[in-house]
């Protein structure tokens, strides 16, 4: 038998998450492969560039080694809510620039949009709290204390600190063993994970983290959001190429959607994969299945 | 693909954390690509079954129940994914052509093996192994200590046998008195 070294199937960690403006450059790649792709992804695009200006002026406070150490043993992520620090400045103009990206290209949705874009008023620092409701995963209790709608707002929270959370990944990636991580949730900032790859060369399925990109890898035959290990629960669906599969689980009704990097000869970057495979996301969505927790209570806009 | 306003409206509601699906302009266009879920298909982990080291494996079956794909379970710490040529072959025991379907003998002095129904085979081993036996069996030693054993006979279980069926398989060449007993232990 050919025993894999370990260290050529999870120590592939990649200097990741990059950066905003390379994501920007890969997505502008892509559409000109595909140029289908390009009505649903120029909102994207738009996105990145915005990050991009603040993810060059942002650079996170470092955090204790020993402290980040002492909470991955517990299981803890190493960025805990209360550690998040940014300079309102920059997250109230980022906050305002995707409200604005968004009713630009979603008019539908710009009325709902309008007070969100001036919320808090004046208090910026309530930007700032927003961002531990953010992480402690609670972004629906504020939805429902300001009254917006919970998922455009969870939209805006997301695409708004992810830049922020992208920086402190990119700190905190050195003090992480992902080896001994191997869990549903990401180690960095405790997020959820919306997309994976299965890697090279044999298949190991790593997560992208749903807010600050971080990559790590966790078992392949379980439900990340719910530990299902039923094999007639938690069934997949391929593309026709080979190259996606979609992941759905029966018992939490959730899906995963999964790139097959086996499949490719290029490196993909997966936050830009995330976006140019919305057509799963649709497809998932028809058939019932929901990407958060709070899917149930989706409202119609 | 055609979806309606409404319908459209009702699945982009929610925003998956970065995403917001595409417009409803975009939708008019009808210019989303397709993703249509065809074909959803199952996936099992499970132990290969030839040599001893026990490797991890990922077996994946279609609708019909058959295997599409068999490869290594990179989850699984013996081998992380990896497998050797037979190991990946594995699919083929359940779908090659020429795997074996019934027992095949070869009769003494015969160049040619014939296929022969199970009864058949069974009962003829059941034959001549009591002939064998009672041949060959030996109540005492050379130094007159009870011993009630066969050296005619020996066993050799597989790697696939699991740890009950290796129970099962000593309970019975034991009571016949067999000594040279192994199997390649493993699971």
């Amino acid at each position: 038998m050919q025993k894999a070294k370990a260290d050529e199937v999870f120590m592939e960690a990649k200097a990741r998450p990059v950066e905003a403006k390379e994501l920007a450059e890969e997505l502008n790649r892509r559409i000109a492969e595909r140029p289908e792709l390009r009505e649903i992804s120029m909102p994207y695009l738009a996105i990145f560039s915005a990050q991009a200006r603040v993810e060059t002026a942002f650079f996170p406070p470092p955090l204790s080694g020993e402290s980040v150490e002492a909470r991955l043993s517990r299981g803890f992520p190493a960025l805990v809510p209360e550690d998040f620090q940014a300079d309102s400045g920059q997250i109230r103009w980022l906050w305002e620039e995707i409200c604005a990206i968004t009713a630009r290209y979603f008019p539908d949705l710009a009325p709902a949009l309008e007070p969100i874009s001036r919320w808090p008023g004046g208090q910026d620092d309530r930007l700032l709290s927003a961002s531990r409701y953010y992480l402690r995963g609670e972004a629906d209790l504020l939805a429902k204390e300001t009254g917006f709608k919970p998922h455009l707002f969870q939209f805006v929270l997301n695409n708004t600190f992810h830049p922020f959370l992208r920086c402190y990944a990119r700190m905190l990636a050195p003090l992480i063993n992902i080896e001994t991580w191997y869990k549903p949730y990401c180690p960095v900032c405790g997020g959820e994970p919306d997309f994976a790859a299965l890697t090279k060369p044999y298949g190991a399925r790593w997560l992208l983290c749903s807010r600050c990109d971080f990559e790590w890898p966790y078992r392949r035959l379980s439900c990340p959001f719910c530990g299902n290990d039923n094999p007639d629960q938690y069934l997949y669906v391929p593309s026709e190429n080979g190259k996606y599969r979609l992941y759905l689980c029966d018992r939490c009704r959730r899906y995963l959607k999964v790139i097959d990097l086996r499949e490719l000869v290029e490196e993909p970057l997966l936050p830009v994969e995330r976006i140019i495979t919305l057509p799963l996301d649709i497809a998932a969505r028809q058939e019932g299945y929901g990407i958060f927790e709070t899917f149930a209570q989706e409202e119609e806009l | 693909m055609k979806i309606t306003r409404r319908e459209f409206l009702k699945l982009t509601a929610a925003a998956s954390g970065s995403l917001l699906i595409p417009s409803s302009k975009a939708l008019a266009a009808t210019t989303v690509p397709v993703f249509p879920l065809h074909k959803k298909v199952k996936e099992a982990a499970t132990i290969c079954p030839y040599c001893s080291c026990g490797c991890g494996l990922i077996i994946a079956t279609g609708p019909d129940g058959h295997i599409i794909n068999a490869e290594g379970d990179p989850d699984n710490p013996h081998n992380r994914g990896a497998l050797d040529p037979k190991s990946i072959s594995v699919r083929q025991l359940s779908q090659s052509p020429l795997r074996l379907k019934k027992p095949l003998y070869r009769a003494p002095g015969a160049k040619e093996w014939q296929e022969v129904e199970w009864d058949w085979a069974i009962t003829e081993i059941a034959k001549r192994i009591k002939a064998t036996r009672d041949a060959t069996f030996e109540r005492t030693n050379e130094q007159g200590v009870t011993v009630n054993r066969t050296q005619a006979i020996a066993f050799l279980g597989g790697a696939a046998n699991n740890s009950e069926e290796c129970y099962l398989a000593v309970k019975l060449t034991r009571a016949l008195g067999l000594v040279y007993i192994d199997h390649q232990a493993r699971i």
